[in-house]
């Protein structure tokens, strides 16, 4: 039905258009200002009900039609010349084949551009072609002819034939023909003048150095633009450092941190190219130290969705796809780029960070954490690891500072929060095993635990790099277990809590006090004001049947008549033997002109309240806007005996027994 | 003689321009009409479907009684649709004519 309405809609609009068009073409802007004040006098006319106001023309039409001679049915507008001229056959694309088609289902000479003569002396001005193809009487094509040699044609055999198409082609034609037609073959139109190929112009119009088309020829489909795929760009080898490394068609691209952790630049990767995190053996005393910044390093910042990272010592170890492991794409970011990238890890999720750093001596040496931005995404949901960041991820979080002299030992480094004047943590100790934890922290304060791969369940199973090196990230679990605990602690030690009050609603005075502000309001002629007032006594009160009735009315005139009798069929199921609902009801068809229905409401009304004075009056004006005088004189002069104070109601009656005097 | 020629065609030009002012006037009140009527239509359409979702949500969530109000209202605004709708037929078909 929408879609219905929308059609309905656009024809109108459609048709309004080409009304105001057509006026503009024969009347002066003070005749079309009059139009539309006509218009607007007319519809409004329509929307209420009444007939279309006298427009005094129908005197002059017939004047008219004594002197103005008769005229010819004029052709339907969008009804070209070209109109029945059997051209509907679909273009094969073929320009000769085409104009032959066409001229062969034409067969007549004359329906076409223009004569012969006229084209020939346009086209001596303009030369818009070199070479044409000339189509004979059957239809047949001849190609390849050249503009002189066609104009020689058209001006020997037939100076009144008229051209239509032309094509350039190749070999001069056979003289001798007889010429129907010349197509023109459309100039290269998708190469511009200084030698350089548009492709948006394919199958377009030219024109020539004017603004006139230089040829017809029939449109065709634009062919796509071919755009050169750019050479895919092969990562740049770089040097090798001592360190993580990510790995790209085994090729190592960047380090683990910084700027050479960054992974997957666009035009770097695709979405498929496998991208593998290893180690490069490296020196011992280096083993665990992540890479320094280095800028001259090429860097990736993102990789597709389907981009494959393995984290393994030899790189080749599958730990899952960026997609299925819930990583955004736009958040898989290696690169440190400080506070300003949203976290990437939520509180419960579990970060590990796998390497494969091989130490011969299977001695791995103590990870020295500290440098926050060391970052080492990460997603364990499914138990693979991407990347992880050491820190939290947590960006506001301030930074621990590294300071010494934890356990009487200067070199054993502690870690403190902001200005806290005691070390949190002294070092992580790493075990043989490939555990590790913080010292210096409380078991429920440690937010760092370190461990092998094996310790995390699903990773086991996933994981084959064997010896590596793994940190476990698990942030705050503690903590929310610990706050649980304590609202349960909170819980037990009150046990019944007081429950609060149920909110107090207006009482029935208050609310009355509210229905007279309303209708206060309504007096003065705040309507809208007094429209939220009865809203907060409906609110208050939903089977308030004045406050329904009186709302309705209000919205009534505001024009918002769904609303208006939205309130009305409320007031009637709250009380369905009130009158009330029922000439409310009958006041919105009487304001809608409808006064059939309008009389029927007030008859309903009347027979629940006979003597309902206002449902008298309404009846009676509804009775006169019918022309009804006689039943709309004997309800006002009732509604009059009933209520003289309705308003102008002494006018009503003088006016229906006039019109009743003069009906009889 | 050409003078009054002059003046009779000034005439009947200007008629026809009044005859042709009235009756697009007329036409374009009429198309005029039609379309504030479609558009009270839609809005009616939106109201009903408005409400209608509303009532589902308030149903289920579990407050009946208020749901029950809002399909009264799609009843009382169904009706009022009905006789736009119709309104609307006779205006559009009045224009074809």
């Amino acid at each position: 039905m929408a879609e219905a309405i929308d059609q309905v809609m656009a024809e109108l609009e459609a048709a309004a258009a080409a009304i105001r068009a057509r006026g503009s073409m024969s009347l002066s802007p003070a005749g079309m200002l009059r139009l539309e004040r006509r218009a607007v006098e007319v519809a409004r006319a329509l929307l209420d009900g009444e007939a279309l106001p006298e427009d005094g023309t129908d005197e002059l039409l017939s004047v008219e039609a004594e002197v103005a001679p008769a005229q010819e049915d004029q052709r339907p507008l969008g009804d070209d010349v070209f109109g029945e001229a059997p051209f509907d056959e679909t273009p094969t694309g073929d320009f000769a084949a085409d104009a032959a088609a066409a001229v062969a289902a034409v067969g007549v000479v004359g329906a076409v551009v223009a004569t012969a003569g006229d084209v020939a002396n346009d086209y001596e001005e303009e030369d818009v072609f070199d070479e044409a193809t000339v189509i004979n009487a059957s239809g047949d094509a001849t190609p390849n002819v050249s503009w002189e040699d066609a104009q020689t044609f058209v001006t020997e055999e037939d100076s009144e034939i008229p051209l239509e198409f032309v094509e350039s082609s190749g070999a001069p034609a056979a003289s001798g023909e007889e010429i129907l037609y010349v197509v023109e073959d459309p100039p290269r139109a998708d190469v511009e003048e200084d030698g350089t190929d548009d492709p948006s112009d394919a199958g377009l119009v030219s024109f020539t150095e004017g603004t006139e088309p230089s040829y017809i020829t029939f449109e065709e489909p634009a062919e796509e633009a071919e755009v050169e795929e750019p050479a895919p760009v092969e990562p740049a080898p770089v040097a090798v450092d001592d360190s993580l490394y990510v790995f790209h068609d085994e090729v190592p691209v960047g380090g683990i941190s910084d700027a050479d952790l960054a992974l997957g630049s666009e035009d770097l990767l695709d979405e498929d190219e496998e991208v593998t995190l290893g180690s490069i053996p490296r020196p011992a005393a280096a083993a665990a130290r992540l890479p320094e910044d280095d800028a001259d390093e090429p860097s990736f910042s993102d990789v597709g969705e389907d981009a494959l990272v393995t984290i393994g010592e030899e790189g080749d170890d599958v730990l899952g796809d960026l997609d299925e492991a819930n990583v955004g794409v736009e958040t898989f970011d290696l690169m440190p780029d400080g506070s300003e990238d949203d976290p990437v890890l939520e509180d419960d999720e579990e970060v590990t960070l796998v390497s494969g750093i091989v130490d011969d001596d299977d001695d791995i040496p103590e990870v020295d954490i500290d440098d926050a931005d060391d970052e080492v995404m990460v997603d364990d949901s499914r138990g693979a690891g991407v990347h992880a960041q050491l820190a939290t991820g947590r960006p506001a979080a301030p930074s621990p500072r590294v300071t010494a002299g934890l356990y009487g030992n200067p070199s054993v480094p502690t870690i403190r929060e902001g200005n806290d004047p005691v070390p949190k943590a002294a070092a992580v100790q790493l075990n043989s095993a490939g555990g590790g934890r913080m010292l210096g922290l409380e078991e429920e304060e440690e937010p760092i635990e370190l461990g092998s791969v094996g310790d995390y369940g699903e990773d086991e199973e996933e994981y084959e790099g064997g010896d590596g090196l793994s940190i476990a990230i698990q942030e705050y679990d503690e903590e929310e277990e610990e706050e649980e605990e304590y609202e349960e602690e909170e819980l037990e030690l009150d046990p019944e809590p007081v429950a609060p009050p149920p909110p107090r609603g207006p009482t029935l005075e208050e609310i009355q006090a509210i229905f007279d502000r309303a209708q206060a309001a309504a007096h003065s002629g705040a309507l809208q004001d007094a429209a939220d007032l009865y809203s907060d006594v409906v609110d208050a009160d939903p089977d308030h049947l004045d406050a329904h009735v009186g709302r309705g009315r209000l919205y009534l005139d505001l024009g918002d008549y769904s609303r208006a009798m939205s309130d009305f069929m409320v007031a009637e199921e709250i009380d369905e033997s009130s009158p009330e609902p029922q000439v409310a009801i009958g006041d919105l068809y009487f304001h809608r002109k409808d006064y059939r229905k309008a009389i029927d409401y007030f008859d309903t009304a009347l027979k629940m309240a006979p003597n309902h004075a206002m449902a008298f009056c309404r009846r009676g004006i509804s009775h006169y806007y019918r022309k009804n005088y006689r039943e709309a004189l004997g309800d006002l002069e009732k509604a009059n005996s009933l209520d003289p104070d309705i308003p102008n109601i002494a006018s009503f009656i003088s006016m229906a027994k006039r019109k009743a005097k003069s009906r009889k | 003689m050409n003078a009054g020629h002059d003046d009779r065609l000034g005439a009947v030009t200007q008629d026809l321009h009044t005859v042709l002012e009235r009756k697009l006037g007329d036409l374009l009140g009429q198309v005029q009409a039609a379309q504030s009527l479609a558009r009270q239509v839609q809005s009616a359409d939106d109201d009903i479907a408005r409400r209608t979702s509303l009532a589902q949500q308030l149903r289920d969530g579990g407050h009946g009684e208020h749901a029950d109000d809002l399909d009264r209202e799609v009843q009382a605004l169904s009706a009022l649709r009905a006789n736009q709708v119709d309104d609307l037929a006779k205006l559009v078909s009045d224009l074809h004519g």
